[in-house]
Formats: C-alpha cells, sequence, structure tokens
C-alpha cells in the first residue's frame, strides 16, 4: 500500500516549446508538481498560461509536430510517461488516468452513439468483458452522473444531448475504468453557470466515491476555491505559487495571485472601480529575462533584481512555494470569495421613473420557424423573444442576464434589428425601430452601436487599427481627412499608443482588440452602446480592465449600455439595473442591488446560488452531495421555469404569472409567489 | 427522409428539363448542317429540302424541342442516322460494358486511394506522405491516354500479358477473360481517380484526426491504428463519399478517350464515334442518358450521405 502523502502522479522540471526551433514559443517552463491520492489540486492561470497545456502532456496528447518536451519527467506509478513506449502509454491512457475536456460539444465523436464510445472506453483495456457486460455497464455509469432512462440514451448519438449532458457523458466516460487520476480542464467553462454547478458537485461526488486524484485546471478563480484543496497558480509557462487553496486565498504571497484575486468581480457590492493589472501577459516566443510578471508588478518597482534574475520557486514552509523576490511585500488582501450578507440595499430607483428613457421596449416579440426544411417533418416555432418590456435611461446600464438560450442576445439583435421583430415596438429617439427601414435605419444605427464578443472574429484582419476606427466614419460618407484626428484621439482614449495604431488585429490581444472595437462604435458618437457578452471572453485581468474604461466612458460621454451577459458578477460591478431573462420572458427586473439583494423569482436565486464560491456552494468536510438529475426543461404551459422550480404548485401548471410590482420599489417579478419574500433553499 | 427523398427527386425535374434544352440546342450551336449527315455532300437542293422538312427542321425550335422531347419521354431517342438502329438499343447494349468498366475503376481507385490517404495523413509530413503527394499529383496530371498507351506498350506489346485491344467480356459469363479484358482501361482511369481519392481522404483525414473528438478517443487509450481507421475515418468518409460519387457518375457517362485507347466498346466510344460521323441523333440521346444518368447518381450519393450521418438521419421526425 501506498501511503496518502505519497505523491500519484509527479510532474518534474517540465519544459514545453512549441513552434520554429530558432523562435520557440516556451509554453511551459520548468513546471514541477504533484497530485495525492484523493486530492484535487486545481490549476489556474489565464490563457497562455500554459496550464492546460501541461495537463496535455501527462498523457502526451499534445500535438507531435508541434510541441516538443525539451526536459522534465512525469512520473507516475514508477514510470516516466514520457518515456513510456506506446502500448504502455495506452494501457495508462483512460485506464490509469483519464481527462474531461473542455468542450463537450466537439469532444464526443459525432456518427458513434454514446453507448458505443462508453463500450469502447471500457473494452478497449479489457477485451475478454463481452459488448453486452460493457452496456451493462455502460448503462450503470450514465446513470450514476444522473442521465435517467440510461438504456434508451445509450442508443442515441452526441446531437441529441444538451451540452450539461454531453459533460456528464464525458465524465462517465472519464471514470469508466476507475482511474487513479482524473484531469479536468476546464470542464465547465463552456457551460452555463447552473450546468457548471451540478458538473462540479457531479464531480465531487464522483471523487469522493472514486477515491481519484482530480487535476482541475480552470481560469475562475471561484470555481477553484470551490473544488480544490491544493492550488498551483500559473503564470507564462512558470507556476508562481502553489499551496492549499484556503491559504493562498486568504494570503497570497506573489503579486500576481494578489492582483488576480483582487480583480475578480465582487458578487456583493458594485466596486467604484476594478482592481485591474495593468498591461498583458508577455509573448512566450520573447520572455523577458528576469521575472515574467515584472513589466506589470506593483511590487517590483523597478528593483533591478526582477528585471534580470528569474525568481525560482521557493518552499515557504506549510507546503507553500512562491516565485518571487519580494514576495514578503505583496500587499496581503483578504478576498473573501463568498458573499456577504446581502443586505436589501436602499431603494435607489424611485427617481428613474419621471426620467424619458432612451430606448424603450415595449413587447418585443420574436418567433423562429425550425424545422419544415429538407429533413424534418412539421415545422416548429420557437419563441426566442416573448413579451419582453423594458426601458433604458440616460446615461445609465440596463443589463440583460440569461443563460444561453434564454433570449438576451436575440433581444439585443431585434433592437439592432439585425432581425425583424414578430411584434412588439422599439422606441428610440422618437422613432419605432421595429417598424423602421432604409434609411431611417442607417441614420439610428450611428446613434445605437454594437460590441460583440468574440474580439477575434469580429474584427477584419486586414486593416489596422486606424482604418478600422476610420472606416465607420467613410461609411456613413462623414470622414474628412484634413479636419481634427478624432480617430486618433479616440484610440488614445481607450489606451492604445500611436505606435500600435498602424498594426492589423493579429497583433494585439483579446484585451486590445476589444479596446479597438470599443473606439470603432464611438468613432460615431452614438448615445447607447450594446455590448453582447463583450468581455466574456476575456481573462480576469483584462476583463477588469475593460471594464474600468467602459465605466469611464459612461461617465464622460454619458452613454447609454444595454449589457448582455450571462455572468452575474462582471454585470454587478456595471450595471444599475438587471433583467433575468429565462425561455424569452424577463422573469425579474429591478435596480441591480435589489436583484441581488433580494431576489425574488426563484430562478435568479438559482442563479446566483450556483455562482461557485458562494456560500451554499463552498466546499466543507465532510459535506454530502447528491448526484442530481440533468434536466432538459422548460415548460409549454403555464410558468417556463415550473420544472425546474423548487416552489412550483398547481397554479404554476396551469397560469403562466404575469409581472408583479414589489411595493415600494422599483423591482417586478414574474412569480407566482414572487412579490412575498419567500425564503428558497438553493435547488 | 422520405420527404427528404421526395423532395429530392422533384428537383431532378427542373434539372432534366435545362439539361434536355442544352442539349437540344446543343446540336444547332455546332457548325455544319445536320442533313448533310443523311443526304451526303452531293446533294441537291430539293433533296435537303425534303430531308430537312422530313427531319422537321424547316419548323420553329420551340416546336422541334416539343416533338423531341415528346418522343424522349415516350422512351423513343430516334434512330442513328448511319445505322438506322434505335438510339436506345444502341445505348441499351453499350452500358453493360460501361458498368462494367466504371465498377472495376472505382475498385482500382478506391483500393489504392483509401489506404495511399489514410497513410498519407497518419504520417503527415513524413517522407510517405509526400511520396503519396507525390503520386497523386503524377496520376492527375499525366493524361489518360497516355497512361492507357504505356500500359498496353508494357503489358500487352512487351510482356505480352494482355490483349493489345480489350472487348467487353460480361464478368458472370468468363471472370478471369473479363478481367484480361477490362484491367487495361479500368487501370488507367482507376489510377486516375486513385489519385483523386488519396488527396481527398488525405485533405478530410488531417482535419478530422486535429478535432477534439480524436484528442478524446485518444485519451481513452485507443490505438493509433485503429484511430485512423475506426473514428477518423469514419468521419472523414462522409465527404469523401461525395467525391466518389461524382467520379462514379462521370465514368458510368463512359470516357471517350480511354475506351477509343483501348477500343472498349462502351458508352464513350459509341458517343465518339457518333460525333465522328455526325450522328446528331445518337449524340443528343446518348448525352441526355448521360446527364440523367449522372444526376441520379449524384442523387444517390447525396441520401447515401444523409443516412450515414446521424445528425440528419435522426433528424427531429426524420
Amino acid at each position: 500500500m501506498r501511503s496518502a502523502d505519497e505523491a500519484l502522479l509527479r510532474i518534474d522540471g517540465l519544459s514545453i516549446e512549441f513552434g520554429a526551433l530558432e523562435s520557440p514559443v516556451k509554453a511551459v517552463n520548468n513546471v514541477t508538481l504533484e497530485v495525492r491520492r484523493g486530492e484535487t489540486l486545481g490549476i489556474i492561470g489565464e490563457s497562455g498560461s500554459g496550464k492546460s497545456v501541461t495537463a496535455m502532456s501527462i498523457l502526451r496528447l499534445l500535438p507531435k509536430d508541434q510541441a516538443r518536451v525539451t526536459q522534465g519527467r512525469i512520473w507516475f506509478d514508477g514510470n516516466d510517461l514520457l518515456e513510456a513506449e506506446p502500448g504502455q502509454l495506452r494501457r495508462v491512457r483512460g485506464k490509469d488516468i483519464s481527462i474531461i475536456f473542455q468542450d463537450p460539444a466537439t469532444s464526443l465523436h459525432p456518427s458513434f452513439t454514446i453507448g458505443a464510445q462508453l463500450i469502447e472506453a471500457i473494452r478497449v483495456h479489457d477485451g475478454r468483458i463481452s459488448k453486452a457486460d460493457a452496456r451493462t455497464r455502460a448503462a450503470e455509469l450514465i446513470t450514476s452522473v444522473g442521465i435517467a432512462h440510461a438504456d434508451e440514451r445509450l442508443d442515441q448519438y452526441p446531437h441529441q444531448f444538451s451540452g450539461g449532458m454531453r459533460q456528464r457523458c464525458m465524465i462517465a466516460m472519464a471514470i469508466a475504468n476507475q482511474p487513479s487520476v482524473v484531469i479536468a480542464d476546464e470542464p465547465t467553462t463552456a457551460l452555463d453557470v447552473t450546468i457548471q454547478a451540478e458538473i462540479l458537485s457531479l464531480l465531487r461526488v464522483v471523487q469522493r466515491e472514486t477515491h481519484s486524484a482530480v487535476i482541475f485546471i480552470t481560469h475562475d478563480l471561484r470555481v477553484v476555491a470551490q473544488v480544490a484543496e491544493r492550488v498551483a497558480v500559473m503564470y507564462a509557462g512558470s507556476i508562481v505559487e502553489s499551496g492549499k487553496v484556503d491559504e493562498v486565498f486568504e494570503n497570497p504571497q506573489h503579486p500576481y495571485t494578489s492582483a488576480l484575486l483582487r480583480s475578480l468581480p465582487a458578487l456583493d457590492h458594485r466596486a467604484e472601480r476594478q482592481v485591474s493589472i495593468q498591461g498583458s501577459p508577455p509573448n512566450p516566443s520573447d520572455l523577458p529575462p528576469g521575472c515574467s510578471f515584472e513589466p506589470r508588478c506593483d511590487v517590483a518597482d523597478g528593483r533591478s533584481v526582477c528585471t534580470t534574475d528569474r525568481p525560482p520557486l521557493q518552499d515557504i514552509g506549510g507546503g507553500r512555494t512562491v516565485a518571487c523576490h519580494f514576495s514578503g511585500e505583496t500587499e496581503a488582501v483578504a478576498v473573501n470569495l463568498s458573499r456577504h450578507s446581502m443586505q436589501p440595499q436602499a431603494i435607489a430607483a424611485a427617481a428613474q421613473v419621471d426620467i424619458e428613457p432612451v430606448l424603450r421596449v415595449e413587447n418585443l416579440d420574436k418567433r423562429f420557424a425550425i424545422g419544415g426544411g429538407l429533413f424534418t417533418g412539421a415545422k416548429r416555432e420557437v419563441h426566442a423573444v416573448n413579451g419582453v418590456s423594458f426601458d433604458v435611461y440616460k446615461g445609465k446600464t440596463l443589463a440583460l442576464v440569461g443563460e444561453s438560450g434564454s433570449g438576451k442576445s436575440t433581444t439585443a439583435r431585434l433592437i439592432l434589428r439585425l432581425h425583424d421583430p414578430s411584434g412588439g415596438r422599439i422606441l428610440f429617439g422618437g422613432l419605432d425601430l421595429a417598424k423602421s427601414n432604409g434609411r431611417q435605419l442607417r441614420d439610428i444605427r450611428r446613434e445605437i452601436q454594437v460590441i460583440f464578443q468574440d474580439p477575434f472574429g469580429s474584427l477584419n484582419p486586414r486593416l489596422t487599427a486606424r482604418e478600422l476606427v476610420t472606416e465607420p466614419l467613410k461609411i456613413q460618407g462623414i470622414f474628412d481627412p484634413n479636419g481634427p484626428d478624432h480617430v486618433g484621439e479616440l484610440l488614445s482614449r481607450v489606451g492604445l499608443s500611436p505606435s500600435q495604431w498602424d498594426r492589423q488585429p493579429a497583433a494585439f490581444s483579446g484585451g486590445q482588440r476589444q479596446r479597438i472595437a470599443i473606439a470603432r462604435a464611438l468613432i460615431l458618437e452614438p448615445r447607447m452602446l450594446v455590448l453582447d457578452e463583450a468581455v466574456s471572453a476575456l481573462d480576469v485581468s483584462i476583463q477588469a480592465q475593460v471594464l474600468n474604461l467602459l465605466a469611464d466612458l459612461q461617465d464622460e460621454l454619458g452613454l447609454t449600455y444595454l449589457f448582455i451577459s450571462h455572468d452575474l458578477a462582471v454585470v454587478r460591478q456595471l450595471a444599475d439595473s438587471v433583467a433575468v431573462m429565462f425561455a424569452g420572458r424577463i422573469v425579474e427586473q429591478g435596480v441591480a442591488a435589489d436583484v441581488y439583494g433580494s431576489a425574488r423569482h426563484p430562478y435568479t436565486k438559482a442563479l446566483l446560488a450556483a455562482i461557485p464560491g458562494t456560500d451554499t456552494q463552498r466546499r466543507a468536510p465532510g459535506d454530502d452531495v447528491e448526484v442530481t438529475e440533468a434536466r432538459i426543461d422548460i415548460a409549454e404551459h403555464g410558468c417556463a421555469y415550473r420544472l425546474r422550480c423548487p416552489i412550483a404548485q398547481d397554479v404554476c401548471a396551469t397560469d403562466s404569472p404575469s409581472f408583479a410590482r414589489i411595493e415600494g420599489t422599483a423591482h417586478d417579478v414574474a412569480c407566482h409567489f414572487g412579490a412575498v419574500p419567500v425564503e428558497v433553499g438553493a435547488p | 427522409m422520405l420527404r427528404y427523398l421526395g423532395f429530392r427527386v422533384l428537383q431532378l425535374i427542373p434539372i432534366m428539363i435545362l439539361a434536355s434544352i442544352g442539349v437540344f440546342l446543343m446540336i444547332h450551336l455546332v457548325p455544319g448542317d445536320p442533313v448533310l449527315t443523311v443526304t451526303g455532300l452531293e446533294a441537291s437542293a430539293e433533296q435537303m429540302a425534303r430531308v430537312r422538312h422530313e427531319m422537321g427542321f424547316d419548323q420553329s425550335l420551340p416546336v422541334q424541342y416539343f416533338d423531341w422531347i415528346g418522343r424522349v419521354l415516350t422512351g423513343d431517342l430516334g434512330n442513328s442516322l448511319v445505322s438506322q438502329k434505335p438510339t436506345t438499343e444502341l445505348i441499351v447494349d453499350r452500358m453493360p460494358a460501361t458498368i462494367q468498366l466504371t465498377i472495376a475503376t472505382m475498385f482500382i481507385g478506391l483500393v489504392l486511394g483509401i489506404p495511399f490517404g489514410l497513410i498519407s495523413a497518419s504520417r503527415k509530413g513524413s517522407w510517405i506522405d509526400k511520396m503519396v503527394a507525390g503520386y497523386s499529383s503524377f496520376s492527375l496530371a499525366v493524361p489518360t491516354f497516355v497512361v492507357g498507351i504505356v500500359f498496353i506498350l508494357i503489358f500487352g506489346v512487351e510482356l505480352e500479358w494482355l490483349p493489345t485491344a480489350s472487348e467487353y467480356i460480361p464478368f458472370w459469363d468468363d471472370p478471369g477473360g473479363a478481367l484480361k479484358a477490362t484491367i487495361g482501361p479500368a487501370f488507367t482511369l482507376g489510377f486516375y481517380v486513385s489519385g483523386v481519392i488519396a488527396r481527398f481522404v488525405r485533405a478530410s483525414m488531417v482535419e478530422v484526426l486535429g478535432l477534439d473528438y480524436i484528442r478524446t478517443a485518444r485519451a481513452k487509450g485507443v490505438g493509433e491504428a485503429k484511430l485512423v481507421y475506426k473514428h477518423a475515418f469514419r468521419a472523414a468518409s462522409l465527404p469523401t463519399l461525395t467525391v466518389v460519387g461524382i467520379q462514379f457518375g462521370t465514368f458510368l457517362g463512359g470516357s471517350l478517350v480511354t475506351e477509343s485507347v483501348f477500343n472498349y466498346p462502351g458508352v464513350g466510344r459509341l458517343i465518339l464515334k457518333a460525333i465522328l460521323n455526325r450522328d446528331f441523333v445518337v449524340v443528343q440521346g446518348a448525352v441526355l442518358v448521360v446527364v440523367a444518368i449522372f444526376t441520379l447518381v449524384n442523387l444517390v450519393t447525396d441520401v447515401l450521405y444523409s443516412f450515414l450521418n446521424p445528425r440528419i438521419r435522426a433528424g427531429n421526425g426524420g
């Protein structure tokens, strides 16, 4: 018997390079870490930090023609996996060590049934198991991860499962052979927040039952706080700090960890400003000779040792390590990842009512016909947006919040008239946009500009930053090459230095691209910006920078924002009022402080409770979590939410709840039991 | 699924109408007077006028078209101007030879092309990959008549293993003889097809091998060989099917050059001879049949494709 303290898997001095030999991209630099039986090790880092590359290298899943391991060993069960013969490696893969990948939409083979893929996972390691026995085992497995009607489900293909269900299947596949190590690479990043909560608790149950060690890779600090016992923080390919999660988060020793924790948007209050880390991570093909974090570090303060000597990872006792020359100076930040008591805040909203809104949406409706095409039978209709009404006031931010499929992005597209509404009114600047067309619409589009989520796909790669921002002026026919340089002013304002103006998007990071997108949206001096998940693709330190920029611009220019997001913490930082959408309807709406502080709709409560790191989710010793069954359920009649609702009663099945104002507030809720505060346990 | 099938069959109608108009006009677009084919160059003006009237060429084009298409719909493609035999009969006589050749061609093309494509995709960048790339470029670049003639020179003239001119021997009558008689043209065409397929299989395989679900399978412990032929090829075979279908349809229309080089009695040679004889009735009829076959084969391919793709097959209410 191995002792519990002994490392099950140990990575020793691992370095990995990509790209050409002459100018290698150093993705991983001298990483050492280990994981013990039954423990969860979180590896946290922003994109490009090398966390996923490290994880993939354990089972040698990096593309052979691109990645090179330049040094290091990966010890497992007395062998170096990097030296393992193909046959030996294959026996480890999926049997002793298994992986759960990030995107369940692409990680399952579309042409094989779920059953076939599970059966293969079992039989590939033991051909003596008959197909029938393997199928029985597969059925047990998917039942154990909370999928009902296992026998039927096994014969279905991945596209017949929802994202959360597919991830459950991936987990079932990963635990099929009772591995001793499970690597989870951003397993919930592609999922909605309530689904994420389900998957995280499922992983916890699975780990408790299998006693496997889990390596959990994520960019999300809240998630790591919830699932891991120990954490390793990676930056620019190296581990900068590691230790017990609670200790690292409460008393970070590396300036990067500290800054990362401080830049996390708070849930319980709206901060004056987001704490952000200046600059962006270094280019991994051109790392500075000293500390990689030095250019962004507050602690270094120009001291030469930081620019010349790379700090080694030092043991500072108590199972903690840190790589910083001046770790003692790191500002101690008490970041409480749990929600503080959320007292209903003063009702500050009433004042708004008299002012004329900039944008008023009334009973907006959109139905999409699906099917009726080549392959399907009867035509079906999806009611993507169902009687949505809201006002957005000048200089304020309204956030539309919801999970994927809730209709929030469709609503934004209707306002921009990228889709034609099926009904309702969109009043803006004295016009009903729902009925406008041609010339009118073109003029209005100057007034409402949009910024999309994907900073990579939404900028023409062949134009320079300056050209991209100039383009809208040319389209509108108001570009004056001899006039004052508004484009330059604006580019400076969003934080791009003149030396960067003539570069193409490929030369910019995600955050910088989003800055270009903001400048492009603002060049026409719009009254309103629609921000469709505009910061969702950005790393947390960069996200904070962009949120600050948006807030400053709003103050300076009196801009009105419609902010679409699935991220409740981000919304909290920017929104004056919040509208929560579910299945095409707004279910709760009000001043941000009210909605966060005293949520009335069970769905809003579920969303808030599902955020990792909140009290209800906090991992406690000996806590007993159950596998909840995966759901697919938007009710067709009555209240759409009732199938997931913990307080639903008979009336919910028959009557669709209408909006009711909570007395003395500007807080509306569409729930039969919402007008009175009912205490609801988290689902 | 049935709806889809019905829709696709309905789609054939406008395609065939357009094709028939094209084929019909073809004869009027090429220079020269088809009447001369019947009367001979020495004919008098009256003779030519009489023949022109008999053949309906003095009518307006729409009248001629509807006249012709009406007969085509009853299965009458007209009689050959040279042999006086019905065109339908001529085509039906040649069809089995062409079908046999096409099947042999596709067999050779697939048997060579798929493994080449698989090997080069799984060893991307290796010398094998480069060899296969060279092979497929070569097979695509060298004209079929050169391949055919070289084949005849080697196996027919030098080694004397095979006849220098082939004939049609039905496979079920005499498998050995059929093999000998068909292998020449079949290899000539199959060589070309193998290049097309190898390229296509490689391209789709390289794409699929980089996908997440292949990584998942690898992480499960599936061996590299099985990964390639089971997981990746399953996905890559779908787009390959389309190319195979197009090739199949093309060769069912006969191959004018190869059939002529080997003197193989297929539809291709029928068309070529008819063109040389200015036998426009046969050309029109045969080309129309070829177009119809091509369209049908593509329809079958598409239907097969959607049947093999679970996302389409299991589509809502499918």
